[in-house]
């Protein structure tokens, strides 16, 4: 069996390195070179609406107050029975509960580990989001006590309410602000629904994931 | 395995790959039966052609829709994280095995494709899986792990809607990318029939639905996962898996284990650098802003997570199998580089010639097109596969494309240089005679001249009558079948014969009409 301190002893050997821990230059840190919003963008919601939209997202606009009837409409109009909900206590998570009960659609509980169940199940999902990118209109979901991964992944529509003021420019302004300390186990950046184009090249939405993914921007 | 005991116990076999196999084919291998072939079947030429053609276009054009003129700095500044990442790589190893294991994670070291196989084996063994998911993972096709799987009892199903095709049909992927480039719809309709005894659509729709459906029946039971990564973060010991379909989503966070299998040049120092590599990895690959699903694995779920595989549920093995071998070689142009690699497939899209030889399959290994006809020798030596460095018009298209800047061409002649001092291919003798011939001929003008006239004399004789022209300069005909090994060439072409008159005579003829010209 290899070990690490084998497997090691081979790399360094091949980079001509007498033992470990002899100093090296830092990274690469000019990494501005490949921004292409700047950071001091001021129509961040535009922006992210834009390229959410061309990457097949549906986006809405809604205000707080109009927020639980924006969600319900979607939970409507996708025929949803039966909802999933990955969000955090609060404002957003009373208003989609209210949401799925105006829509007449039950909410389902939680998952338990190991596997998706009861999420195979649901219709939608309502989750809330750890961030969104102008750049690309990705949104940035973190696993957490109250966002599993089965929600964003395996119900046919995803509808994710973002607040403007978590739209980031660019990913430049994304990346480096991960620590090692405060990542979750899983961090998804969702650019659009799930795709497949290894058919004939013909795109076709909902290989895997969700057909529909709605951002929902609210203040 | 590199030692011949493992200390927890004897390992169920890991057999040796099937040696037919498309991608394991047996050794040397020679790349003509499969270009013949293949440059016959006008249906595979035209599917392969649209494919590329058209991603090839989009790829170029988005380049120059987000960075303009500024992609050549983009490329420097991703080339540099590669080429600093790979310099220092014994360094960031460390660092990513640190983290990566206080996340949780369980680091394996696989010295070559047995240690990797075997070590997965071990995993589900003692994890009693029976049903694995599988995300597309080149890595894992190098190591023939599926095959390896199912024959120790483990049901292994490809999970990405290509390569899921492909498995049912016992095919290979022939793009690293769009593995199923060289099939069409009614391949898949058969397929699913045959298989799944799904009722027979052409709709890729409904073949996307019923695949769905399947997969998700399977998804419900599986116990074990595994993908491959397209990045790890030192800093981190974060993975990063990118698809856009999802699948990997499921086999990452829906089992309770996941094998993540990892070549060790897929380091990257920081999170910081994903900023970079990303914007210019599912752009090359697809013209997309960014994979739909990109994924950044820290460990197994936490205490309160809902769900995500167990404590001691992820391992990430780390596979070596000839990569030091290049990592030795570093400096300019040093085959250390080719490591940069982000497996975009950028350079297959661009090559005419992986084009002409229908796609992957012809290259007879896991890693396909320009930078598999460096790679694949490199890693599996040059005498295994002495046409590769030969299958490129050297017209440079694999080298602007790549966005971490390898210069495959410079590779690809460096490679052929190396075979001329290793005396290889076995062609080559022939080849120097024919060099050494012309050279003698060169040096002597009075053979030169008799040589040329009497080829010129005989190719004619046996040369269709031609309609002829007015100046003998143009008067050309075609040979459509040449003898021996020359018939290789008129296979696909017509061979022109010289023209009616030498060169010589012309000018003598042009060069006394000019001065009598000029002295009356």
């Amino acid at each position: 069996m290899t070990t690490r301190a084998d497997f090691l002893a081979r790399i360094r050997d091949a980079l001509g390195r007498r033992a470990e821990g002899t100093p090296i230059p830092p990274p690469p840190t000019d990494i501005d070179t490949a921004r292409t919003v700047p950071r001091s963008a001021t129509d961040l919601p535009a922006r992210f609406a834009t390229a959410a939209a061309a990457v097949g997202m549906t986006v809405h606009r809604s205000g707080a107050a109009d927020l639980e009837s924006c969600l319900a409409a979607i939970l409507r109009a996708a025929g949803a029975r039966r909802v999933a909900l990955a969000l955090t206590p609060g404002m957003h998570r009373l208003a989609a509960e209210s949401a799925a009960r105006a829509a007449g659609a039950d909410i389902l509980p939680p998952p338990s580990s190991p596997g998706f169940e009861p999420h195979y199940d649901a219709d939608a999902s309502i989750t809330d989001v750890a961030g969104a990118i102008a750049e690309t209109g990705s949104l940035v979901i973190a696993s957490g006590p109250h966002a599993p991964r089965a929600a964003f992944l395996v119900p046919p529509v995803h509808i994710a309410i973002v607040r403007e003021d978590q739209i980031l420019p660019d990913l430049a302004d994304f990346f480096p602000t991960l620590a090692p300390d405060t990542l979750p186990a899983s961090l998804v950046l969702i650019t659009g629904p799930s795709k497949t184009a290894d058919i004939e090249g013909i795109l076709i939405t909902g290989a895997h994931g969700p057909r529909e993914v709605h951002a929902v921007l609210t203040a | 395995m590199s030692s011949p005991a493992h200390p927890t116990g004897p390992v169920a076999s890991a057999p040796a790959p099937g040696g037919d196999h498309l991608l394991e084919p047996p050794l040397p291998y020679r790349m003509a039966p499969r270009l013949a072939r293949a440059t016959k079947d006008i249906q595979l030429q035209q599917f392969v052609a649209t494919a590329t053609r058209l991603k090839d276009t989009k790829r170029i054009a988005s380049f120059e829709a987000t960075f303009g003129d500024r992609l050549g700095a983009v490329r420097d500044l991703a080339a540099s994280i590669k080429q600093h990442t790979l310099d220092h790589l014994d360094h960031y190893l460390e660092q990513f095995i640190d983290n990566a294991q206080r996340a949780g994670a369980i680091v394996h070291y696989a010295a070559d494709a047995a240690e990797a196989r075997n070590i997965c084996l071990r995993i589900a063994r003692d994890t009693n899986s029976t049903l694995c998911v599988k995300s597309k993972s080149m890595v894992t096709e190098e190591i023939r792990l599926l095959p390896a799987l199912e024959a120790a009892g483990v049901k292994t199903v490809e999970t990405d809607l290509g390569e899921f095709i492909l498995q049912l049909d016992g095919d290979a992927p022939s793009h690293i990318v769009t593995p199923m480039i060289h099939k069409d719809r009614t391949a898949v309709a058969r397929a699913f029939v045959r298989e799944l005894g799904a009722p027979y659509t052409e709709d890729p729709a409904q073949l996307t639905g019923i695949a769905r459906e399947h997969l998700r029946g399977l998804y419900r039971r599986a116990d074990l996962g595994i993908t491959g990564a397209n990045f790890l973060v030192a800093s981190t010991g974060s993975v990063v898996v990118c698809t856009n379909e999802g699948n990997a989503g499921f086999c990452i966070s829906g089992t309770r284990t996941h094998i993540v299998v990892a070549g060790i040049e897929k380091l990257i120092p920081g999170p910081e650098h994903l900023a970079v590599l990303l914007k210019l990895l599912a752009r090359s690959s697809t013209a997309q802003p960014l994979t739909v699903y990109t994924t950044l694995i820290t460990g197994p779920r936490k205490q309160h997570d809902p769900d995500g595989p167990d404590q001691g549920g992820v391992h990430i093995i780390l596979l070596d199998n000839g990569r030091t071998d290049l990592l030795r070689r570093g400096g300019p142009g040093g085959a250390r580089e080719i490591l940069r690699c982000i497996r975009c497939g950028a350079c297959l899209n661009a090559c005419p010639v992986f084009r002409k030889a229908g796609g992957g399959h012809a290259y007879g290994a896991v890693y396909s097109g320009p930078i598999g006809a460096i790679l694949t020798p490199s890693l599996k030596g040059l005498h295994n596969y002495p046409d590769l460095p030969h299958a490129s018009s050297l017209c440079g298209a694999c080298g602007d494309a790549c966005p971490v800047c390898i210069d495959i061409p410079a590779h690809l002649i460096r490679l052929r240089a190396e075979m001329t001092g290793l005396g290889l291919p076995r062609g080559m003798r022939a080849r120097k005679a024919v060099i050494a011939l012309w050279t003698f001929l060169l040096k002597h003008p009075r053979l030169y001249r008799l040589a040329a006239a009497t080829q010129r004399t005989i190719l004619r004789a046996l040369a269709d009558d031609g309609p002829g022209a007015p100046d003998p300069m143009a008067d050309r005909r075609w040979l459509s079948a040449l003898p021996g090994p020359a018939a290789a060439w008129t296979q696909h072409r017509d061979f022109p014969t010289p023209p009616a008159a030498d060169f010589r005579s012309w000018w003598t003829a042009h060069e006394r009409a000019r001065h009598g010209g000029r002295d009356s």
